[in-house]
């Protein structure tokens, strides 16, 4: 079962929890592609939010190409959602990159400096 | 389709005048604000046909409100169930039952239990929250594709809140159903409704999605400021302004203030 919680006094929208954790399950295989995702109704009920925030979450990642709703059968992973949300991240990562690449140069860190950092945080988080 | 459709809905009292059109779309859960005085009771009842208006259109579920096959769609509960003092759960049954079609008696007497409500008990020996579970059951057993619910949490403690909370999520979980109800605890809005219909002196100043309403403004406050902006508006304020995303209780206290930019 899909194991989603959203915090409530978050800045980030519950729409927004919901949705991210949904493409982390993913991610990790925990959904497969083709799998069915809980009803809009019945996952807003269990996480006491809203219908509107469950249906505002589902219908951004059927926007972005992850899931697919079937009228009236409800709403499925596609196919290959993977790659979907890898490209997601690889642009989340550029963007990130530039900033810290940026401050970088501005604090004149040589890059085999920052590369170590990057290094032993992967090695931190992994 | 519609649940509610209000067209020119006018009233005048002496002093006073309600002047609202509004739509709230099926399937979804809508909270009624605004401060006291502001129209919602009378905009209620004129829903429920309690008030004659002076003028205007009602539809409820795609029907006149004049149209008596609307009432078996509707579940009613105003601040408290109008029930005898001295009925018992039996008697409520017994009174309700010829009058809903669709009455569902299994489904009476498994809310009754899990409630833990002793239909033996009078009404008037029940508490407030037992009261408030005893009419919204009610309301289930004859299923009601429209809940109207006035204050249906006031005067409950927390726990007592949750719980008709997540019978109202529960009752949700059939798109064909819908709520509409009005209240003053935003927190309770916060978590459960999808929309808002917020009136203020007799007009609706607000009808969207719930997000819509509290991402279109910014509280701006500090550097003399202390208003409610569109967040189109925010551009050229000074530095030491700071600008936040306003509660639904602070969306109504500056409307109401008229600190609205």
């Amino acid at each position: 079962m899909l194991n989603i919680v959203v915090a409530i006094q978050s800045s980030i929208p519950a729409y927004e929890q919901i949705k991210e954790q949904i493409k982390a399950a993913v991610m990790s295989g925990e959904i497969k592609a083709g799998e069915m995702l809980p009803s809009v109704r019945g996952l807003a009920r269990e996480l006491k939010v809203s219908n509107i925030t469950t249906i505002r979450a589902y219908s951004d990642l059927e926007n972005e190409g992850i899931v697919n709703t079937v009228q009236g059968r409800g709403c499925f992973v596609n196919a290959l959602p993977i790659d979907v949300i890898k490209e997601q991240y690889l642009k989340e990562i550029d963007t990130n990159l530039d900033n810290i690449v940026k401050k970088g140069i501005e604090a004149k860190i040589p890059l085999s400096e920052l590369i170590l950092k990057l290094e032993n945080k992967y090695n931190e988080l992994n | 389709m519609n649940s509610i459709e209000v067209r020119n809905l006018v009233k005048k009292y002496s002093g006073f005048r309600l002047d609202v059109s509004f739509s709230v779309p099926a399937g979804f859960v809508c909270g009624f604000i605004g401060r006291n005085g502001a129209g919602k009771t009378t905009t209620l009842k004129s829903l429920l046909g309690m008030t004659v208006p002076d003028s205007g259109e009602i539809t409820i579920l795609g029907k006149p409100v004049s149209d008596e096959s609307v009432k078996a769609d509707l579940g009613v509960l105003f601040d408290q169930p109008y029930y005898q003092e001295d009925w018992t759960a039996y008697d409520i049954e017994r009174v309700l039952k010829p009058y809903y079609e669709r009455w569902d008696s299994e489904c009476w007497s498994e809310f009754l239990d899990r409630f833990k409500l002793n239909p033996r008990l009078k009404f008037k020996d029940y508490s407030r929250g037992m009261k408030m579970k005893l009419g919204i059951s009610s309301a289930l057993a004859h299923d009601a594709k429209l809940l109207l619910l006035d204050e249906p949490t006031g005067g409950l403690d927390p726990v007592v809140r949750e719980e008709i909370l997540d019978i109202l999520r529960e009752y949700m979980l059939d798109e064909t159903r819908s709520i509409f109800f009005s209240t003053h605890i935003t927190a309770d809005l916060e978590k459960i409704a999808d929309r808002i219909v917020f009136i203020s002196d007799g007009k609706i100043v607000f009808n969207d999605y719930k997000d819509t309403l509290t991402e279109s403004f910014a509280l701006v406050r500090g550097g003399g400021y202390d208003e409610l902006r569109s967040v189109n508006k925010l551009g050229g304020l000074p530095k030491n302004v700071i600008t936040e995303k306003p509660s639904l209780d602070d969306i109504v206290v500056y409307f109401e203030r008229g600190n609205v930019k």
